[in-house]
């Protein structure tokens, strides 16, 4: 069974009197394990379909199936519900908690998911912190870091929880090369090992170069969809 | 959930300067209110004790057609047997002490002038046993054994133009309905927290007036101490039994208490005492300003935090709470400054006082009879209500713009710069 089925995605937003497609019948099914990249110009629709992919938006019309399960329709409360188990996410801008250091924004989707106790939720923290080669810099704030530190940290914390899928929308777009480099190193590591799908929407021709598969995104449909050999 | 908290705890602590303004803001609200409180605690206590101790008593005994012509101060109907009731009232373990008074309208004059005053005709070794006049005399109060004394108001000693040693004439009819006036030495000036004391009376003794009123020991009134409880209302209950009490047990006698006598001034004084409360509604209200701003100025610079944290699962409700958590934060500090420099605001008050006639003036305590150091009272029960109250106004001020916050969609959220 696929991991993910969109069928026929629809969504339009409205502007004062104005109604703007962004997605126009959109078709796409992802199977766990994947690396897949979402590219296209501003403005085609990668952001909506990334946002609908996670739960954070709902489209217009169709269906969205996470394993068979039905999410078109479900509660406010139900989608955070499914996000809080199954999905995470890695921003452009990081989007770290300023007030937080590195390890409790790391532990953070474990506190909200409360599925393990504070021993090992420390414990696995404390791992994926190891794993993205932060080890030493637990009690830091933020601001006590680089943009590739403060990334480091996002794809910890989007990690920790094990989820099924982590949706990372331009997450090397404020890094230089090198940085973006060690980055899209560390999320394929985690796909390798871990068998975590990624999901990326970017400009960013180096993770377009580790994708397994892009798809790209043009006036609200998908344009292509193509497999690349790494 | 701790994390919620741990985030919120700390965002206020970020915004140190807003927190600490809205803080204080609670925190003089709480202690102006803990002033107010314990000042007209305490002068509502002091009035009231003053008020019986000088002129009122807890209860008062008369004939039932005294009282129904009491206003006339009449001298035909004393009570029938003073000892029975004195013995009876005895008995009762609340009452400390009894006292027979008999009251008559005089006029008193200094050869030149007359002035109207109220007679007070007294036994000058039981009376202070229930009256505090002898506290308030300069000179000295009556003597036993010695007539034709007299103890006069300082004001109207003050209008008459006469000192301690001089002699006054007092005119008055008998119980015999004749008039009589006699020359009566000055020996005491009754400076009491009652102008009306002070400018309308003159106290004789028992012996004095047997002979120049031809009272035969005739008793208009008894007049009962009782024990004071710390609360006001359980006095009051006592002042209502044990009038009961003698009027069961004496059928033709009726009872007045300071609760029937005093109910003018108990009304005005809790009048006042609402002031306290208009205070720290006033400055909780700007506080709850001040609160709302401050979570909404919150709420507003958060907004993508708000999206990642709702992309990360949680509920509308969860994060509704942790801006209501930095509400309360910032009320609970200043609900905690604010009890604790209330406490020692309210310390200083009871410990040192404040000099009244020297903040006011003679002439300006409000119409509440009280002067000299005016001591605060202590009520646990305020401070409680003043921390409760505090927190709940913070926790009131922070739902709206906690409420924005949850409700905020994820996308827009996310999408905020």
């Amino acid at each position: 069974m696929a991991l993910l089925e969109m069928k026929d995605i629809h969504k339009s937003y409205r502007k004062g009197t104005q109604t703007i497609p962004a997605l126009r019948g959109v078709d796409l099914t992802i199977d766990r394990g994947e690396f897949l990249c979402v590219v296209g110009p501003s403005g085609s629709g990668k952001t909506t379909l990334l946002n609908i992919v996670g739960c954070l938006d709902v489209p217009s019309s169709g269906s969205v199936r996470y394993e068979g399960v039905e999410l078109v329709g479900m509660s406010e409360t139900d989608l955070a519900a499914y996000r809080r188990d199954n999905i995470a996410f890695i921003f452009q801008s990081y989007n770290l908690i300023p007030v937080l250091t590195v390890l409790e924004n790391v532990e953070l989707p474990l506190v909200i998911e409360k599925k393990y106790g504070p021993r090992e939720r420390l414990e696995r923290a404390k791992e994926m912190i190891e794993l993205v080669g932060l080890g030493g810099m637990e009690e830091r704030r933020p601001n006590e870091l680089s943009g590739g530190q403060e990334q480091r940290v996002a794809i910890a914390r989007a990690l920790v929880k094990e989820p099924l899928v982590v949706l990372a929308d331009e997450p090397t777009a404020n890094l230089d090369s090198d940085t973006s480099e060690e980055i899209v190193s560390v999320m394929e590591r985690m796909n390798r090992e871990r068998r975590t799908t990624f999901v990326f929407s970017t400009h960013d021709p180096l993770v377009v170069k580790h994708a397994q598969r892009v798809a790209t995104i043009r006036d609200g449909r998908i344009f292509s969809d193509e497999r690349n050999p790494r | 959930m701790s994390m919620l908290a741990r985030i919120a705890y700390r965002n206020v602590r970020r915004h140190r300067r807003r927190t600490l303004l809205s803080g204080i803001t609670i925190a003089v609200g709480l202690v102006l209110f803990l002033f107010t409180d314990a000042m007209f605690s305490s002068v509502e206590r002091g009035a009231i004790d003053d008020m019986i101790a000088l002129s009122v008593s807890a209860v008062k005994v008369h004939t039932r057609s005294y009282l129904a012509e009491k206003e006339s101060r009449p001298l035909g109907d004393g009570l029938p047997d003073v000892e029975a009731v004195r013995a009876f009232l005895a008995r009762d373990s609340r009452v400390v002490a009894t006292t027979p008074r008999t009251l008559f309208f005089a006029q008193v004059g200094n050869g030149v002038e007359m002035l109207p005053v109220v007679g007070t005709v007294v036994d000058p070794e039981g009376d202070p046993a229930v009256f505090s006049l002898p506290d308030y005399t300069e000179g000295r109060y009556l003597t036993p054994g010695q007539v034709y004394e007299v103890v006069l108001g300082k004001s109207l000693a003050s209008d008459l133009g006469v000192a301690l040693g001089d002699y006054v004439t007092i005119y008055a009819r008998t119980r015999n309905e004749t008039h009589n006036a006699e020359e009566f030495r000055v020996v005491g000036l009754l400076d009491t927290t009652d102008p009306a004391l002070n400018r309308a009376t003159v106290v004789i003794s028992f012996e004095t007036a047997d002979d120049f009123l031809d009272l035969d020991g005739l008793v208009t009134e008894v007049d009962v101490a009782l024990e004071r409880p710390s609360r006001f209302e359980e006095y009051e209950q006592a002042m209502k039994e044990v009038g009961s009490a003698v009027v069961q047990a004496f059928p033709n006698l009726g009872v007045e208490t300071f609760v029937d006598v005093g109910a003018g001034f108990l009304a005005m004084v809790r009048g006042k005492r609402a002031f306290s409360w208009v205070f720290m509604g006033v400055i909780l209200l700007i506080a709850a300003v001040g609160i709302f701003n401050s979570v909404l100025m919150s709420v507003y610079e958060r907004v993508r935090e708000i999206g990642v944290l709702r992309a990360h699962g949680l509920t509308p409700r969860e994060i509704t709470w942790m801006f209501l958590l930095e509400g309360f934060f910032t009320g609970l500090a200043g609900a905690l400054l604010g009890v604790t420099v209330g406490a020692v605001v309210v310390c200083c008050t009871v410990e040192v006082g404040i000099p009244i006639h020297r903040v006011v003036g003679q002439e300006m305590t409000a119409g509440i009879p009280v002067w000299g150091t005016l001591h605060g009272q202590w009520n646990p029960g305020s401070f409680l209500f003043a921390f409760l109250f505090g927190v709940s106004v913070a926790l009131v001020a922070g739902w709206i713009p906690s409420r924005t916050a949850g409700r905020m969609t994820v996308t827009d959220a996310l999408r905020h710069v």
